[in-house]
């Protein structure tokens, strides 16, 4: 599978914040979340892959390109939707998107009537941006960063403060468009809950450092919630756990290698369950310290 | 993509343009009007200043509104240098307009008080360098700390109206130590007119390797 974007090495300091020493792949065909609490330098790293930051070191690569020698051309495949839509609100959504279609030599207007144009009727040449609700304001971005035959999505923070339907009609249009085998997102999220379903990896950022790059499958298998009586700890290896809560009923903890606590449930009275993403994100910031 | 800016920058201000432009269409009017030693020059600097004060503090407050527009903008193959580009043609565009219509009016009005080449020259030199000290500066620290300096025009501006209360017969707007039988005004208007250009070809560039450098 080819890749969309190779990060290695990168390194950016912000007074006492620091992203240290970021490397990933993103393969073509795939949506790759990227989860971390706020403050974790996901919006930063997100910046920092087209040069709206200046990083300090390493190397960022768009289909083999860096994005130093070919930033023009890397952007006119890579659509951007930042957190909160914070544009012009003293813009119509005309003005907006004129402005905005101005810039890309390969504008495609069906792509953007696609996505927006079903609901343009609502609206007339004269609505302003700010009297959009949130969720026709992230839709009506997504469809500019869309409509210009893009390569790579990539959405940061998008369903803030969204609830559960707004966000399920949001996913249904990026499984619209992850459909191309040649496109690819990159969203992230501060829970990972929210995008969990559309998923096929998720990259962990914590205090600036990646914690891990899993493919969503392997990581739910490998991570577990496992629960028992405190007097059984003595007959697991504790080790393989990357949160442990002990209680006077029991234990809870999440293990990062199922495999390997696997043959000691048969014989010992454990439960066992999977767990999600947010709970992974928790028991590593756990680990680290980060978190109580 | 040039026009484009600017004209995004027009409309994000649209509520305040017109009135903005009558308000600074009224200083000519009433300064040629009043038919004293005030010559067009003057009433040009006077009608820049207010127009860059009142427009540029209407753009920054209206792109502090929205601090990522300029990062979403710049996720778009729209290049750096032509944000900073945008953002001098819209004061110099600025500058021109105000200058033809304080002329018209001073040429319809008081025609006897239009300014001479230096004079009009020199006021080209003072607002160059005023664009010129700003835009680097708004550049490095964003429109939220740039306000100092429309605190620092705004001052001046008051200060104009007392400041003519003193002016005498003799009044011209250029300072007398550039006055000299030695230099005539058209070697003096050239002299101005070369230094505006190299200031605001330096001020240009450094502006441009400022916000290549700037994080969004």
């Amino acid at each position: 599978m080819s890749t969309v974007l190779t990060v290695k090495q990168l390194q950016k300091s912000f007074g006492s914040f620091e992203l240290h020493d970021i490397s990933f792949d993103i393969p073509k065909g795939c949506i790759t979340g990227l989860i971390g609490v706020d403050g974790s330098g996901k919006s930063t790293l997100i910046k920092c892959l087209i040069s709206l930051i200046r990083r300090d070191s390493g190397q960022v690569e768009f289909w083999g390109m860096s994005i130093d020698d070919a930033e023009q051309e890397i952007k006119n495949r890579v659509g951007l939707v930042m957190e909160g839509n914070n544009f012009y609100d003293n813009l119509t959504l005309h003005e907006t998107k004129e402005l905005i279609e101005n810039a890309y030599p390969n504008w495609n207007e069906m792509i953007f009537q696609k996505y927006w144009g079903c609901r343009d009727y609502h609206y007339s040449s004269r609505t302003l941006l700010s009297s959009l609700s949130q969720k026709e304001k992230l839709i009506f971005s997504i469809s500019l960063a869309l409509a210009h035959n893009t390569d790579l999505l990539i959405l940061d923070e998008p369903f803030c403060g969204f609830d559960p339907v707004d966000c399920s009609e949001i996913l249904v249009m990026l499984r619209e468009y992850i459909q191309d085998e040649n496109h690819s997102i990159l969203i992230s999220s501060p829970s990972g809950m929210e995008i969990s379903s559309i998923v096929d990896s998720f990259i962990m950022l914590d205090d600036g450092e990646l914690v891990f790059h899993m493919d969503k499958d392997h990581l739910l298998e490998s991570h577990m919630l496992i629960k028992g009586a405190t007097s059984l700890l003595g007959n697991i290896p504790v080790s393989e756990f990357i949160k442990l809560d002990i209680g006077n009923y029991g234990f809870t903890g999440i293990c990062n290698d199922y495999n390997k606590i696997k043959p000691y449930c048969a014989d010992l009275d454990l439960t066992v369950e999977r767990t999600n993403i947010a709970d992974i994100m928790m028991a590593y910031m756990w680990r680290r310290g980060n978190v109580i | 993509m040039l026009f484009k800016l600017i004209k995004k920058d027009i409309l994000i201000i649209r509520g305040l343009f017109r009135w903005g432009c009558l308000l600074l269409l009224l200083v000519p009017v009433l300064l040629s009007s009043a038919h004293s030693v005030i010559d067009s020059s003057y009433s040009f600097l006077f009608m820049s200043e207010l127009g860059f004060l009142l427009f540029g503090q209407a753009l920054s407050v209206e792109e502090s509104k929205s601090p990522d527009a300029t990062a979403v903008l710049l996720s778009t193959p729209y290049h750096r240098r032509t944000l900073v580009a945008a953002k001098y043609i819209e004061f110099i565009l600025l500058f021109v307009v105000c200058f033809i219509i304080n002329h018209i009016i001073f040429v319809l009005i008081a025609p006897s008080y239009l300014g001479n080449f230096a004079d009009i020259t020199y006021v080209w030199l003072l607002l160059i360098l005023l664009i010129s000290i700003y835009l680097p500066i708004e550049c490095k620290h964003g429109v939220n700390r740039s306000k100092y300096i429309f605190a620092a025009v705004t001052i001046i501006i008051s200060i104009g109206p007392l400041y003519i209360s003193y002016i005498t017969d003799e009044f011209t707007i250029l300072p007398d130590v550039l006055i000299s039988d030695a230099i005539s005004g058209k070697v003096l208007g050239i002299i101005f007119i070369v230094l505006s250009i190299i200031i605001l070809s330096v001020s240009i560039i450094v502006s441009n390797a400022i916000f290549a450098r700037t994080d969004l």
